[in-house]
Order: C-alpha cells, then sequence, then structure tokens
C-alpha cells in the first residue's frame, strides 16, 4: 500500500496570481480517485477554488491576488479510503497513493493519510508550499487538520476545509464553548488560564485593551454577552445586529470566562468568517505580493468617476530628479484631487496619481532612466473605473502627458512597486500618469525611485495616511 | 538563498522529534495582530525581549549562545484529541480522544544565518521546554 498504488501525474497551477516564490501557495492532492477518475478530481478541485474564493474575505481580489492553488494529480488504483469495520465501516481496503484511512486512533470520523508520503510529493511537487489538502474521493464524512490537512468529498466539505485552513494556516481558535456537547458537560465551565495566543479568543473585554479593539464601535456594550449559567453553554439568542464585533462569552472550549469577537463565525459554527477572522486572514496574508490589475482610461477620469461636475481642482507637487551622470533634472508628480463626491462612483474616495517626468533629462543609457518607483500606499480601492467591473489602478494612456506604461505594478505588505521594466523612463520620455485609490485622506511621505544604474534616489510624494494597527 | 527553513517534527504521545529541517524559496506569512509571542518582523531591538504568556506552543530559533532570535507560535500540533464533526448544525464539533496519537507537523521560520537551535515551547501556566534541538542541514537527531 502506497507509492506503489498509483502514480504522480503533476502539478497545474489552478489559481495563478503571479509567481509561486511570492504567493501564499496551497496545494490539492487527489487520493483515492483512480485513472478513470481524473476529470472527476478536475471537477472536485475546481469547486474547491470556487467555494473557497465565494468565502469572504477570500472573495477579495486583494486576497486573491495573494494566493497561488496548486492542483496536484495522483492517481491511485482503487478508489476512496480504507474504511475499517472496526469503526463500522465498510471493511474497503483500497489500493490508495497515500494511503488514506479512516478510523485514526479508533475514531470513525478521523480520516489521516501518511504524511510523509504527502511531503515527499510536496517536496517534489510544489516545494514552496504553505498548505496542503489531501482531497480523498469518498462522500462519507471525514477528515483532519494540519498544515497537511485531509478532507473526503462529503457535503459541505469545503466550508469545514475553510474552518479547518482557519486553524492550521491563519491561526484561528474554534469559537465554540463546548468541548464535547452543550448543553452541559464537565470540566469545561469556567476558564481560569492565561490569555490565549490565538488572535480570535481573549480573557479581555476592555473597550480599548481587547485584541480586536478597533472594530468594537462605542455603542457596543463590552461585554456584549455573558452567560448567566456557567455549567451549560449560553442558551440565549444573539442580543445585538448580526456581525456586530464586541466580546461574547462562552469561546474556545470553555461556558465562561473565554470571549469571541462575533455571535456568529465560520470558527464556532460554519457561518461565514466574522470580521475579526477575515481580518486575521487579510493581515496574515499581507507579506505576499500580489499583482495590481490595470485599467486605461482617459484624461477625463476624474470628472467620470469622482467629480461629475468637472470642477475637481489638482494640487501636484512635482520633486526633482538628479541623477549623475545625466543632464537637466526629472521629477516625480504626485497629484492630488478632493475626496469623490456624493453620487460619484469614487464617493467618498480620494484618487492619488504619479508621474515620472525625465523628459528635460538627457544622458547615456542605462544610469539616465527610472526604473523602479515604490512607496507605502497602504490598501488600494478597486474602483469599476471604466465599466469592466473593478480595478486597482488607471493609466491615463489618452490625453495625458507621457508615454510610457509600467510593466507590472505591485504590492507586497503596504509596499507599492511600479516596474517601468529595461530600459525605464529613459532620458526625454515621461511615464503616463498612473492612478490609484484609496479610503484614505492623503499625508507627506516620501517615494523611492531606483535608476538605470540601480542607485536609489528618495523623493517627497503624497500618499494615503492608512492605519498601520 | 532561500528565505525560510521548514522544520519537520515528528510526535508521538507528547514526545516531539525534529526530523528534518530543508531550506525552501519562499515568503512566511505574517504574524495576525494580537497573537501574542509572534516576531515575525520583530524590530532587532525586541529580539530578546520576553514573548508575551500566552497559553499554547510556540516553536524559537536560538543562536549559538542560546539566545532566542525567532519566536513563532503554532496550532496545536499535537492532536491527541480530534475536533469531529456533530450532528448539531449549531453546534456542528465536537471533540473525541484518539488512541496512541502521533503524526508529523511543519513550521516555516526564517533562515538566520546565526541560527543554531530550534526548542518547542508549551505554555500552560507557567512555560516548559518540551525539546531542544541542533538545527543542521537535511535530517536531524532527537531532541533532549
Amino acid at each position: 500500500m502506497g507509492t506503489g498504488d498509483g502514480t504522480v501525474l503533476g502539478t497545474t497551477l489552478i489559481h495563478d496570481s503571479g509567481p509561486t516564490a511570492s504567493r501564499w501557495n496551497l496545494v490539492l492532492l487527489s487520493e483515492g480517485y483512480r485513472s478513470s477518475e481524473m476529470a472527476q478530481w478536475h471537477t472536485d478541485a475546481q469547486f474547491f477554488v470556487s467555494q473557497l474564493f465565494s468565502i469572504p474575505p477570500f472573495t477579495e481580489a486583494a486576497v486573491q491576488g495573494r494566493i497561488n492553488i496548486h492542483r496536484v494529480d495522483v492517481t491511485s488504483t482503487g478508489s476512496g479510503a480504507d474504511d475499517p469495520a472496526s469503526c463500522g465501516g465498510t471493511g474497503a481496503t483500497p489500493k490508495t497513493y497515500f494511503d488514506a484511512t479512516y478510523c485514526t486512533g479508533g475514531l470513525a470520523r478521523l480520516l489521516t493519510a501518511d504524511t510523509s508520503i504527502v511531503q515527499g510529493v510536496l517536496t517534489a511537487q510544489v516545494p514552496a508550499w504553505h498548505q496542503a489538502l489531501v482531497v480523498v474521493n469518498s462522500a462519507k464524512y471525514g477528515g483532519s487538520g494540519g498544515t497537511v490537512a485531509v478532507t473526503s468529498t462529503s457535503a459541505d466539505w469545503v466550508t469545514v476545509a475553510a474552518h479547518e485552513l482557519g486553524h492550521s494556516a491563519f491561526g484561528l481558535a474554534d469559537e465554540y464553548e463546548s468541548w464535547v456537547s452543550c448543553p452541559s458537560e464537565t470540566g469545561h465551565d469556567s476558564y481560569t488560564g492565561t490569555e490565549p495566543t490565538a488572535p480570535n479568543i481573549t480573557l479581555d473585554t476592555g473597550r480599548t485593551t481587547i485584541k480586536w479593539a478597533a472594530l468594537v464601535r462605542a455603542t457596543t456594550a463590552m461585554p456584549t454577552s455573558r452567560n448567566a449559567d456557567c455549567a451549560v453553554c449560553d442558551p440565549q439568542a444573539n442580543p445585538v445586529a448580526a456581525g456586530t464585533i464586541g466580546a461574547f462569552e462562552g469561546a474556545g472550549y470553555y461556558h465562561c470566562g473565554l470571549y469571541r469577537p462575533a455571535f456568529n463565525c465560520m470558527m464556532r459554527n460554519l457561518t461565514p468568517f466574522c470580521a475579526v477572522c477575515q481580518g486575521v486572514i487579510r493581515r496574515t496574508l499581507q507579506p505576499f505580493e500580489r499583482t495590481l490589475r490595470a485599467v486605461d482610461v482617459t484624461s477625463t477620469i476624474i470628472e467620470c468617476v469622482f467629480d461629475p461636475s468637472g470642477t475637481a481642482v489638482p494640487e501636484d507637487i512635482a520633486p526633482a530628479i538628479r541623477i549623475a551622470g545625466a543632464t537637466g533634472s526629472g521629477s516625480l508628480q504626485s497629484r492630488l484631487y478632493p475626496r469623490g463626491i456624493a453620487g460619484s462612483a469614487g464617493a467618498g474616495k480620494y484618487p492619488y496619481e504619479y508621474r515620472v517626468d525625465m523628459t528635460p533629462v538627457s544622458g547615456p543609457l542605462p544610469a539616465s532612466a527610472v526604473r523602479t518607483l515604490s512607496l507605502d500606499f497602504g490598501p488600494v480601492s478597486r474602483v469599476d473605473y471604466d465599466g469592466t467591473g473593478g480595478a486597482d489602478l488607471f493609466v491615463t494612456a489618452q490625453g495625458g502627458p507621457g508615454t510610457i506604461r509600467p510593466v507590472s505594478v505591485t504590492q507586497r505588505g503596504n509596499r507599492l512597486t511600479i516596474d517601468f521594466g529595461t530600459p525605464g523612463v529613459a532620458a526625454g520620455n515621461s511615464g503616463l500618469l498612473l492612478g490609484l485609490t484609496s479610503d484614505h485622506p492623503p499625508r507627506d511621505t516620501t517615494a523611492r525611485i531606483t535608476d538605470g544604474a540601480g542607485n536609489t534616489h528618495t523623493l517627497a510624494t503624497r500618499a494615503p495616511a492608512f492605519p498601520t494597527a | 538563498m532561500s528565505g525560510a527553513i521548514r522544520l519537520t517534527f515528528e510526535y508521538r504521545g507528547r514526545h516531539i522529534e525534529l526530523v528534518g529541517s530543508e531550506p525552501v524559496d519562499l515568503v512566511i506569512p505574517d504574524a495576525p495582530a494580537g497573537q501574542q509571542g509572534f516576531s515575525v518582523g520583530l524590530p532587532q531591538g525586541r529580539a530578546d525581549a520576553q514573548p508575551d504568556v500566552s497559553v499554547g506552543y510556540r516553536v524559537d530559533v536560538l543562536n549559538a549562545r542560546g539566545k532566542r532570535i525567532h519566536s513563532r507560535p503554532l496550532d496545536d500540533p499535537i492532536r491527541a484529541e480530534a475536533e469531529v464533526r456533530s450532528t448539531d448544525p449549531d453546534r456542528p464539533f465536537t471533540h473525541e480522544p484518539i488512541n496512541q496519537p502521533k503524526g508529523r507537523f511543519f513550521v516555516l521560520v526564517p533562515a538566520l544565518a546565526e541560527a543554531k537551535e530550534v526548542a518547542v515551547l508549551r505554555t500552560t501556566v507557567r512555560t516548559q521546554t518540551v525539546g531542544r534541538y541542533q538545527l543542521g542541514h537535511g535530517t536531524e537527531g532527537g531532541g533532549s
């Protein structure tokens, strides 16, 4: 049983957001699918992607853009998984590549695979993996957790897998208050330990000190709910509006003494992730790079999106770019417009535009060109600039100055990097005006450019004053 | 140059061994805000600060003098109990003990030139070192 019972066919990137070395890599591996069932495996893997990406925050472009999902096709001689009769199973023992079996440790629903075999396949196929999910071709409920998780394809398997990802990939704790079952059980009345490590359960009910204080409204009572009888699970209904973030007693397998941020959450009862858990997922993925989606627009974009009256007045700064060995100086133009007016597509949002202008410069290449521009922009608001469904970046390709467009615009953490490629914005040329939108008002800060000789220049610019906590 | 090391641990009961450490070229996920004891991106000045006392497991990376240079909390790595589906839709999970728990878990830590050892620690009321392991190349020896 094991690797002699099947074949690793290869790997396909079924959600490709960019280079694997800079993305969070989720790997799906097939188990208990015969060669004749590979089409079903491909359907199941695609189903997983579509379902996961329907669960916030995985619905967001900024989250999806940081994730690659790899599908590793592994055939098995047999179909399904071992199902020992000692746990009430069928007694089936199909020959499968990863030796998946129910009844691990005597538990009927604990479905595991040989992790060392999985690791070997991962190392060979996707060495930069962060999270693996072995998908077992069986409709019987079962699964197990960890960075190498296992799931069958029983009803709501993707939702259960999302809960498991909450644990193993994002460090989220269970938000339910029972260990075995409610309403009563012994040993789980009141928590008496120290503060839990996990970001979504806490001892602290302080409005300003709780881990998720930034999401608690001034009008929300703290704690938001208390359990009147710690001998049992709290039977009360949600006392506040759905989605309210506060401190609800009953979490981390204890009826009292530990608090969760929302009444319902994926980590409690398989409902959508609460706002706190969504934030944790976003922050965990922040270090990974994403490529921004750009669209071409005309110079009337501000009127079209932010101020239909056409009276918005821009405010520019343009510090000089001086490159050793070149004659004349270029500039980094940073342009601000007022906040989008009510009723416009960009209502309440702030547009920012940037342009590297090397028109007045002359000098030899490669030194006298600007290759990259980077700055801390923070969260980019996606706006439907051109009626095609939303983009992160607009490029004023018509009616504005400049001719040079970037070859890529990426973001890692809060850092935005605009890459003009080679030679870049060369002496005598200008980049096109590049625009982004933020929910946050401007602040004075600095940007960095690199020239063709690899030198770095720091220049004044304007960027959103996004919160850093 | 690789940006990270993937540590592979095996456990049987509460005994943990480091069985492998492999360089890998990837980005390490960030720490969720509020996840105490996490030190990815920890400023140099705080690298040897005492981590917050938080319930759970963590892995520390140590230099030649035994000083912690990185710390990373772990989702409970030892599966002595299993979270399994219940039949109650309002409380869809329950727990059952696993007979003779054993398994393997993986931890990503940054590839730091001065790293010599890793330690697995567990905090309940107080912090205990579960094991301390020499770092090398490839397959490792057991813990102390």
